[in-house]
């Protein structure tokens, strides 16, 4: 069984598309952890699955919700912890593409 | 001439378009797809969230049985099969219009696959359709988009609306045939009541893949997507002016970059949005929070059993049926409104033709100038009736029927009752009638002349000239049969 490990590479990847900035002793610490992380997830690889079915989800049937309104918020209240906030709306700093 | 054929003339290569479109509908619910927030177009900013469409830890998403009904019924009109299991995955992106920092979507269990419509006589196929939610609106602050922006301003109000994206296969090889594709799709979803149609207002967008290569090539060439047109008329042109671009560039040996690119309508071009595509790593997985959905065959069987009539039954119907020509049966069924009407007028006259005529013609015109919906004017399909009835019978001219029409759309009486009303019953005494050509006729003596020399042309004047005089309640056949009858004898 080969075990699972993230590279440095994949961490940059992953910081870059989280927007995220991370100094070089921070990647090395990340794919340390994250490649621990998954190998703990590993341990799952000793149960027998001969004959099980791949299941994304629970098997329990889905739950539905109708169509109609059952609690009205407060928008002030929702928006209260929010970091900035510019009148109606929610205010975010420059987006970087 | 298409602009395929246009390159073709300066490199003796021709060429030709391939097209996919994806167009996401609103679904027409009341609250949002996993949360109750309301979907009501024109709210306040963030007036519609909740802890759900905000992202907020430790909250659920509940599907909206409605939306998934929705989704099945428009997969049936669209030929699709329906998935007996279909399942929710997370799309993930960091973007501030959607706050938990994915979308969810489907990503390889679509709800509806393997459909199509015909358009224009040709099969296009429908490869899949999926639920997914809307992200939410962003203002820039501080410049006019988002290049040289300072902050941005979020409204959440749009974000987890259910949208369904409908992906057609690359089948579509003109902009006539992706545009009339676009049309014919919002017709489909209004006639099936799931979505408003509306591109201006965003519950129908629609984004178009588009690629050349030399015709007979079976190796497809690199696409560029064009983003979010607001008109099926510019759809058309921007896929007219891309394909062009993309033709130069083949030709003089360059390479076509696979990129977004969006419409611009005052220069008339596609630009670059210049987003990195290395960006685009959505790292797809089941969703958690949500079970996966079991649709039964008997669910789909009880959807299927309430689809209403759709467009191209209609327009056969109304050609079958009513004897109406290919032209005005098509007019009618785009606009459904005044096809509903015509169907409730024809249970009232058979002179189905006048009913078409007036509905395209007179009735359209008021609405236009009026800028007014039919179902907000006080016209009745019994009021037309009579209305088309009463000129049969020649108890008023078409002329007075054209001048009653006003009446009958702003106000609560009947023809008949105008008629009586304001006397303008047509005149068909033949001694009135008579009395008033005679004098027409002392007035115009040199027309008489002419008339008797051969230039016949001079009658539809002197008819005019009794009709004026009438005030538009003579007979026109009658006054025609009187001039010549005292012209011939005098």
């Amino acid at each position: 069984m080969t075990h699972a490990s993230i590279s440095q590479d994949d961490v940059k990847h992953v910081a870059k598309l989280a927007r995220l900035e991370l100094d070089d002793a921070e990647v090395q610490q990340l794919a340390t952890d994250l490649s621990n992380i998954l190998g703990l997830v590993e341990t799952l690889n000793e149960l027998d699955l001969e004959g099980v079915s791949d299941t994304p989800q629970t098997s329990q049937p889905a739950l539905y919700r109708a169509d109609e309104q059952r609690h009205v918020y407060d928008r002030a209240h929702l928006m209260r912890n929010a970091p900035e906030v510019d009148g109606q709306f929610f205010r975010v700093p420059k987006i970087l593409d | 001439m298409s602009t395929a054929s246009m390159a073709a003339q300066a490199s003796q290569t021709t060429y030709e378009m391939v097209i996919g479109l994806e167009v996401h509908i609103q679904l027409k619910t009341t609250t949002k797809l996993f949360s109750d927030a309301l979907t009501t177009f024109g709210a306040d900013p963030n007036e519609q969230t909740t802890p759900i469409c905000l992202g907020m830890p430790g909250v659920l998403p509940v599907v909206n049985e409605k939306a998934v009904e929705l989704a099945i019924l428009t997969g049936l009109a669209l030929n699709c099969h329906i998935a007996e299991v279909t399942k929710f995955d997370r799309k993930h992106y960091f973007y501030p219009d959607l706050p938990k920092g994915y979308q969810i979507s489907q990503y390889d269990m679509p709800i509806c696959y393997d459909g199509h419509i015909d358009v224009l006589g040709r099969r296009i196929g429908i490869e899949r359709a999926h639920l997914e939610e809307d992200a939410g609106k962003l203002v820039h602050g501080g410049a006019d988009g988002l290049a040289g922006s300072t902050y941005s301003l979020v409204d959440l109000n749009r974000a987890g609306m259910p949208l369904l994206e409908i992906v057609s296969r690359p089948d579509i090889r003109s902009s006539e045939e992706a545009r009339v594709y676009g049309e014919t799709l919002r017709n489909l979803v209004r006639y099936i009541d799931v979505c408003d149609g509306n591109l201006e207002e965003g519950s129908m967008r629609v984004d178009v893949n588009i690629s050349v290569r030399p015709t007979g090539e079976t190796k497809l060439g690199t696409k560029t997507e064009l983003k979010n047109m607001n008109s099926f008329r510019y759809i058309q042109k921007a896929i007219e002016y891309e394909a062009q671009r993309q033709i130069a560039l083949v030709e003089s040996g360059q390479a076509i970059v696979q990129e977004s690119r969006l419409w611009n309508e005052a220069k008339g071009i596609t630009e670059s949005m210049r987003s990195k595509e290395d960006a685009h790593d959505y790292r797809y997985f089941p969703d958690p929070d949500l079970r996966p959905l079991t649709i039964s065959r008997q669910q789909v069987d009880e959807i299927g059993a309430r689809m209403p009539e759709l467009p191209h039954q209609r327009l056969a119907r109304f050609k079958d049926t009513f004897g109406l020509s290919d032209y005005d049966a098509t007019q009618l069924v785009d606009a459904k409104e005044l096809g509903d009407f015509f169907d409730r007028t024809a249970q009232h006259t058979k002179n189905y033709k006048a009913i078409a005529n007036w509905l395209m013609g007179d009735i359209t015109n008021v609405l236009k100038t009026q800028q007014q919906s039919l179902g907000a004017t006080t016209l009745t399909p019994e009021n037309l009736a009579s209305m088309i009835e009463l000129t049969d019978q020649g108890t008023i001219s078409s002329a007075i029927a054209k001048k009653l029409l006003p009446d009958l759309m702003a106000g609560d009486k009947t023809p008949q009752q105008l008629v009586d009303e304001k006397g303008l019953a047509q005149i068909s005494d033949t001694g009135a009638i008579e009395a008033m050509c005679k004098e027409v006729l002392e007035a115009n003596p040199d027309n008489i002349a002419q008339y008797k020399a051969g230039k016949t042309k001079v009658l539809g004047f002197l008819v005019g000239q009794v009709m004026k005089a009438s005030k538009g309640k003579a007979n026109p056949q009658m006054i025609n049969d009187i001039l010549i009858r005292i012209i011939e004898n005098s």
